[in-house]
């Protein structure tokens, strides 16, 4: 008993349970990249590195996320699980250059319809 | 940039502003202005700390740390709620100015962080500082107009009815703040339990005033709900224990 919660614990603390990750870096105002395709039915973790010298919000209506990006900094956000399909963000200081979407991939798809 | 700083002031101002009303109707001592002066002071003081160190903050706790910091303040002003709800008379002053300090504390901080995104993304300031301004009136109208109608209506069940209106309010606001545990995968994600984003949007002036004042929500998932009518329950609870109190001392 004892040896299978030290087997689980390791599990955890390793990471094998944890969300895939996905990467963004805000530069000059624009999300790099700007499509991200991730499985569908699975959580994901955002980490996004803002390396503009000023502050941004990440905000997605489609994902019901908001959270403000301090510059040189790495911030983290946790989306799905989600169903296939495509999902805006932008930002809501410069929403006209910085805008992306997380596109959403049912297992064994290459791409949403 | 005006309809947004205009929001801004309604989703950051309009909640210290309805603490203050809600408060003062339950407790129109209130400590007076020195207490109240005091109260504001802690409450810049707090929200200047909040945003001198929120890029170290943030990145705490895996880059959680912001959203931790927040819901541990909102925490904070739930139990001076119930405090103030179970001892309404006897309660210190210092419980009461404190709730108005926390909240000041979390809205001020978000205000400033929001204000300076959209300075830095404009190159003239004007719709900014007309959006303010315009906020800031609506608000502080909002607040006195508020103050007045619960007085006139309230009658001599006033306290009861600020209680409740307190009760909602922060109800409203722990609701809120679940949600950012969900964005830092300390709660479950889950489907919306219902979706009125195409009737009331929660980012319209009408929804973003209701969402202060009732807990409007959009599209709550099952933890918003939850800790809504666990806070609700929670003061329901503080306030018919106070009552319980009084009549069996009397």
């Amino acid at each position: 008993m004892i040896k299978m919660l030290g087997v689980v614990l390791l599990l955890v603390s390793s990471g094998v349970f944890a969300a895939p990750e996905v990467v963004i870096t805000l530069k000059d105002h624009l999300f790099i990249p700007s499509k991200i395709q991730v499985p569908a039915d699975k959580k994901i973790k955002l980490v996004i590195i803002n390396q503009d010298p000023t502050p941004e919000e990440f905000d997605s209506f489609d994902l019901n996320r908001e959270k403000v990006l301090f510059p040189g900094r790495r911030s983290i956000i946790y989306i799905g699980p989600l169903k296939p399909g495509e999902y805006h963000f932008f930002g809501e200081f410069n929403p006209n250059s910085a805008q992306g979407s997380v596109i959403a991939v049912a297992e064994g798809n290459d791409h949403v319809d | 940039m005006l309809i947004n700083t205009l929001l801004l002031f309604v989703r950051d101002l309009m909640p210290v502003l309805m603490l203050l009303v809600w408060l003062l109707l339950l407790r129109p001592a209130a400590g007076g202005w020195r207490a109240l002066s005091l109260a504001l002071l802690c409450g810049v003081a707090g929200s200047a700390v909040l945003v001198v160190y929120a890029d170290v903050i943030t990145e705490l706790a895996d880059g959680a740390g912001m959203e931790l910091v927040f819901v541990g303040l909102q925490l904070g002003l739930f139990v001076m709620v119930l405090l103030t709800l179970w001892q309404p008379k006897q309660m210190s002053t210092g419980v009461t100015m404190m709730a108005l300090a926390i909240a000041l504390m979390v809205n001020g901080a978000n205000l400033i962080f929001y204000l300076s995104g959209y300075l830095y993304a404009v190159t003239s300031s004007q719709s900014i500082v007309l959006g303010a301004l315009l906020g800031l009136g609506i608000t502080l109208s909002a607040a006195i107009l508020l103050y007045a109608l619960a007085s006139w209506l309230g009658g001599r069940h006033l306290p009861l009815v600020a209680a409740l209106m307190l009760s909602l309010f922060i109800a409203g606001q722990l609701a809120h703040t679940s949600h950012l545990l969900v964005q830092i995968d300390w709660l479950s994600q889950s489907d919306p339990w219902w979706n009125t984003a195409e009737f009331l949007p929660e980012n319209s002036l009408i929804g973003q005033f209701l969402a202060v004042l009732l807990g409007y929500q959009d599209t709550p998932g099952q933890w918003q709900v939850i800790s809504y009518f666990a806070a609700l329950l929670g003061c329901v609870s503080a306030l018919g224990a106070s009552r319980f109190k009084r009549k069996f001392h009397s």
